[in-house]
């Protein structure tokens, strides 16, 4: 469904970057902008007060926002 | 959350942690292809723009009412979070996956703290004062398609959102 929040917020002019744990969904759905995580199911910004994961993942969305729909990103420990 | 529902909860959270491929597949099978992408771009510089989160991990307000989990066909409302919560007045309820962690660190699913650390840091321009909590997990979309997203799409266009950072549960 998130895909979808993606696809009707793109075609309304707003861009949207989305993490996702399952590409081969993310990419059926056509979620426009995407970053893959290797992290687990109810986890999809890293462990429970790893601060500095969360911010990588934020930072690596961010990121995303500017380039052009269809990106496909991985999220990167070290960007 | 009734014992049907909890039953349901721990099948699935065993199906998807132990045949993780089975899941996917299983997941793709509802899914309705789309082969053509929507495309937006941002209207101003990234330091100028005002993002928003959305989540499907079942993110809301303790004060809300819980998501409708019970419902098998699942709960496709939203619940808007306002930018000035504080972890502790939030809470999850999702029944496919684990919500022990999130409810523990809400930021694991919900990262409204390093969202507003990217604004304090000037690398966005502002944290928008509304986000969306949705629970995930619906095979049927045409409900959310039909009410509940055009109403987010034109929430967001009200409060001037330039951009949103989406994830997943």
């Amino acid at each position: 469904m998130l895909g979808l929040y993606a696809r009707a917020l793109e075609a309304t002019h707003i861009p949207t970057a989305m993490v996702t744990l399952f590409p081969e969904i993310t990419d059926k759905v056509g979620a426009p902008r995407t970053l893959h995580v290797p992290f687990k199911m109810g986890r999809p910004c890293g462990e429970p007060f790893d601060f500095e994961t969360r911010g990588k993942v934020v930072d690596q969305l961010l990121e995303l926002l500017a380039l052009s729909s269809g990106s496909r990103a991985a999220y990167q420990e070290k960007p | 959350m009734k014992m049907k529902t909890k039953l349901k909860s721990k099948l699935s959270r065993t199906f998807s942690s132990n045949f993780t491929n089975a899941y996917q597949k299983f997941t793709m099978n509802h899914m309705t292809e789309n082969s053509s992408l929507p495309e937006a771009f941002l209207q101003k510089p990234l330091d100028q723009c005002k993002v928003a989160l959305v989540s499907t991990a079942g993110v809301h307000l303790k004060s809300d009412e819980p998501f409708d989990v019970d419902n098998p066909a699942g709960d496709p409302s939203f619940r808007i979070i306002p930018a000035d919560v504080t972890e502790q007045e939030l809470t999850v309820t999702h029944i496919y996956f684990d919500t022990k962690f999130a409810k523990t660190d809400p930021s694991i699913v919900f990262p409204l703290q390093q969202l507003k650390e990217s604004a304090a840091d000037g690398k966005i321009g502002s944290v928008s004062g509304v986000h969306i909590g949705l629970n995930g997990g619906i095979l049927d979309t045409t409900i959310a398609e039909q009410d509940f997203i055009p109403k987010v799409v034109e929430l967001f266009h009200n409060e001037g959102i330039d951009a949103a950072l989406l994830v997943p549960g």
